[in-house]
């Protein structure tokens, strides 16, 4: 059994004081900035890094590696407990989560989403560690027209996000279409909808948007109905999820990992695509979809897991060929570059300890999570019981310093309180959010993609049809368009409305 | 009178030497006009890092992110001229801001105090392509013009304008694909969407080192020490240059005393080994260039990419 000597070669490597150190202290910044929303993982990794400059390669990248996914597992906190998602990935979330906390399931909740993503994150290093090299080229395959016809399958993904109005999601939708054409287009250079606001040159950014639709409106509309506080704490008993949340969350859990970790292979934004992409699945294949968005324990499992696989999926094209899939893994790229060590094809085979210490750290990590995080919740269970009159002050206070740290700039601070405001009407006049969000992260990807894919085929759109991954994709994108159309899986659109 | 006259010799002598003997005596900031975590940024801080040994206070580095540069690039050229902003410039970036847009500054806004690193461009494909030399892809190209896809880093990028420069003086027709940014088009090309690409060498090497990525042809005045077999495009009469660099400016106004200090000080620690071996190791060159030999480079860049950026927006 060669993979079984792998194995007790990694375990070796890993089991110095200095790796298992290294790796507690990765997933334990990874916790903390995936708690507070506005701090990220890229920034964590990149202050960290000069750190790692004399310490020795596999502790570091150990370490490293510990933040990016120990992130995922704290991002979730926040959208559960008050409704601000700590980074895109979890916007999703914050439909279900938050109203479970509202009904005085926020332990449940958060514990699943732990549970959730411990077995996700066990699956995809599994993943990781079987099937690694041939599905490398896999990512290779996906070229500007297959990301396109993927993008397209993800914007019909929209329809299945709302649980209100389709009109009203559809109009948020293209408001966020709109939103995401401000800045400079990539293939021109030409400036677009900034009227001279040199912040708005580079488009408005996710983690503002995010933050102010969410956090800030959230804020607002709270200051309307504080006595909400009392229901909460009076109902937070059980902390732990009980037998039927766990039946409603296993295959909820398994598909979003399967899910998470196949999308987490392509380059781009993958865990946000996948935590949509999972919810929007969960209530496709659900029996009650009527339920999602009302605290369904299924819309936090999927996801949550979705988005910790696509961590360990975005390993797969970092370790083998030396691509970053996201501004993470480019900086991790980084580090193994400044260790003096090539990430690639060869990195397996010269340099194995790094290989296979690295993903048996990631057992261990994800271990070291969930022993982590279990008793916190507890922890965060009690921060709802803050009065309002403190909590609510303290998280606007967190959304503005967590905006700021970004990128040091007060437009962004301007933006995220201008969002913050439409989000506040947007709630009023029940028009849902998260499509929004959807189509700023999706749609300026589609226009690059489209434009690309456009420059490359010198114009002619046969070239969509022409290949074979990317015509697969727009196969499946009709069909679910024109479902409602066909009698039998009709009937299943209409229980949406 | 006389302690008017004193006072007025202080005043004079005073500031002088606090700046000449004195100077730094606080932490320096070091704008970088990129987010944390890219190249700058990563080179920025092992320069913070390796510079303490000279320096006699921490360089703090800044990262002011935003339209492309512009937002950083703007707040070097309005901080205070005290000598404590510092901050790193990116030709050719830089200097092709304002030819695309009205932006906040101007050249003349910053006083270049030395050169601290370089990069070259150059001409790759994937292994598998049928492109061996740079003759087989110019004479390809030349037989279906228009069709050869050449990739680079983004419009108006130095490797999209050199990828223009190429096939312009090459006498042949390419269709440049303007990625965002370099690793997306080292991507594309490995998975062979388009048939070639124009990057920087440090982006290139790992990849030909781990034989997924051949370069072609290389945009220096001679060939690398990296890469002996490898041609230049002068050799093959094709006068392209492509060169990025990232230096230390300041404020025009930077006194003459913090700029000399600097200079010398940053020297020593560029020639530092560990400053060298760190550099080296993230796919870059030390490259040393005083304030004079400098502005020859941005002018010369300057004189090269602004016709060519009005020409191409013709089109």
């Amino acid at each position: 059994m060669e993979l079984f000597e792998h194995l007790l070669f990694g375990t070796q490597t890993l089991f110095t004081p200095v790796n298992l150190a290294f790796c507690f202290i990765g997933v334990l910044m990874g916790t903390l900035v995936g708690v507070l929303p506005g701090l990220g993982p890229t920034a964590a990794i990149a202050l960290l890094l000069p750190a790692t400059f004399h310490t020795p390669p596999v502790a570091s990248i150990i370490m490293l590696a510990g933040i990016y996914y120990g992130a995922m597992y704290g991002g979730s906190t926040t959208s559960i407990l008050v409704n601000i998602p700590g980074e895109a990935a979890s916007v999703i979330t914050c439909l279900d989560g938050y109203q479970m906390a509202l009904q005085g399931r926020a332990g449940p909740a958060l514990g699943i989403a732990a549970f959730g993503s411990f077995i996700a994150g066990t699956i995809s290093v599994v993943g990781l560690m079987l099937i690694a090299p041939p599905l490398a080229k896999f990512a290779l395959a996906f070229g500007p027209p297959e990301y396109f016809s993927l993008m397209l399958m993800g914007v019909v993904v929209l329809i299945y996000l709302g649980s209100g109005s389709i009109l009203k999601a559809l109009m948020m939708a293209v408001f966020g279409l709109l939103v995401g054409t401000i800045g400079q287009d990539s293939i021109s250079g030409t400036l677009r909808l900034t009227f001279g606001i040199r912040e708005l040159y580079d488009g408005v950014g996710l983690i503002p948007a995010i933050m102010g639709l969410f956090g800030v409106s959230e804020v607002i509309s709270n200051v309307e109905q504080a006595i909400k506080t009392e229901i909460i704490s009076a109902k937070a008993r059980n902390l732990m999820p009980n037998r039927q949340d766990w039946r409603d969350s296993f295959w909820p859990i398994i598909r979003g990992s399967v899910l998470g970790f196949f999308i987490g292979i392509l380059p781009g934004p993958s865990s946000t695509i996948s935590s949509f992409s999972s919810y929007a699945l969960e209530k496709k294949v659900s029996g009650n979809p009527a339920k999602f968005g009302k605290g369904a324990i299924e819309g936090v499992a999927g996801p949550e897991a979705a988005n910790n696989a696509a961590t360990g999926g975005s390993f797969i094209p970092l370790l083998t060929l030396g691509i970053p899939a996201n501004a993470v893994t480019a900086l991790l790229l980084g580090a193994f570059m400044i260790h003096g060590v090539t990430p690639g094809p060869l990195l397996i085979s010269k340099h194995p300890d790094l290989f296979w210490g690295t993903v048996m750290s990631m057992y261990l990590g994800n271990i070291m999570l969930l022993i982590l995080n279990l008793p916190l919740i507890g922890l965060w269970v009690q921060v709802l019981r803050v009065p309002y009159p403190i909590l609510f002050p303290l998280i606007l206070l967190f959304c503005l310093v967590g905006v700021f740290s970004l990128n040091f700039s007060q437009a962004e601070v301007g933006l995220m309180i201008g969002f913050g405001a439409f989000g506040y009407a947007a709630r009023k006049f029940q028009f849902e959010l998260a499509p929004l969000v959807l189509a700023l992260v999706i749609g300026p990807m589609i226009e690059n993609y489209l434009r690309l894919s456009l420059i490359i085929s010198r114009g002619s759109p046969w070239i969509f049809f022409r290949r074979p991954i990317s015509a697969v994709f727009i196969l499946i994108t009709l069909t679910l368009l024109f479902s409602p159309f066909m009698p039998r899986i009709g009937r299943s659109r209409e229980r949406f409305q | 009178m006389k302690r008017v006259f004193f006072l007025l010799v202080g005043f004079f002598l005073f500031p002088a030497s606090a700046v000449a003997s004195d100077y730094p005596t606080k932490p320096i900031d070091v704008i970088v006009a990129y987010a944390a975590g890219g190249g700058t940024d990563v080179g920025a801080r092992i320069l913070a890092k390796v510079a303490p040994k000279y320096v006699s206070q921490p360089l703090v580095i800044v990262n002011k992110p935003g339209a492309g540069g512009e937002v950083g690039f703007m707040a070097l050229a309005q901080a205070k001229p005290d000598g404590y902003t510092i901050g790193f410039i990116n030709p050719p970036t830089i200097v092709m801001l304002p030819f695309q847009r009205k932006v906040g500054y101007k050249m003349s806004d910053f006083k270049y105090i030395i050169n601290i690193m370089e990069d070259v461009g150059c001409l790759s494909v994937r292994t598998e392509s049928k492109y061996k030399t740079l003759e087989d892809f110019i004479k390809d190209a030349r037989q279906k013009p228009g069709e050869v896809t050449v990739g680079n880093a983004g419009a108006g990028s130095d490797a999209h304008m050199t990828a223009v420069d190429i096939a312009r003086r090459a006498n042949i027709s390419v269709t440049p694909v303007p990625f965002k940014g370099a690793s997306e088009a080292r991507t594309a090309v490995m998975g062979g969407h388009v048939d070639a690409v124009v990057m920087k060498v440090g982006e290139a090497k790992p990849y030909v080192e781990s034989n997924q990525i051949r370069i072609l042809g290389v945009a220096a005045g001679e060939r690398l020490k990296d890469f002996p077999q490898v041609p230049t495009f002068r050799e093959k009469g094709i006068l392209t240059a492509m060169t990025t660099t990232r230096a230390i400016a300041g404020p025009s106004g930077i006194p003459v005393a913090a700029v000399k200090y600097l200079h010398d000080q940053l020297k020593k620690t560029m020639e530092d080994p560990e400053f060298i071996e760190l550099t080296q190791k993230t796919g870059v060159y030390v490259k040393y260039m005083t304030a004079e030999e400098y502005k020859k480079y941005i002018d010369g860049l300057e004189q090269t990419y602004g016709p060519m950026w009005k020409e191409m927006g013709k089109k």
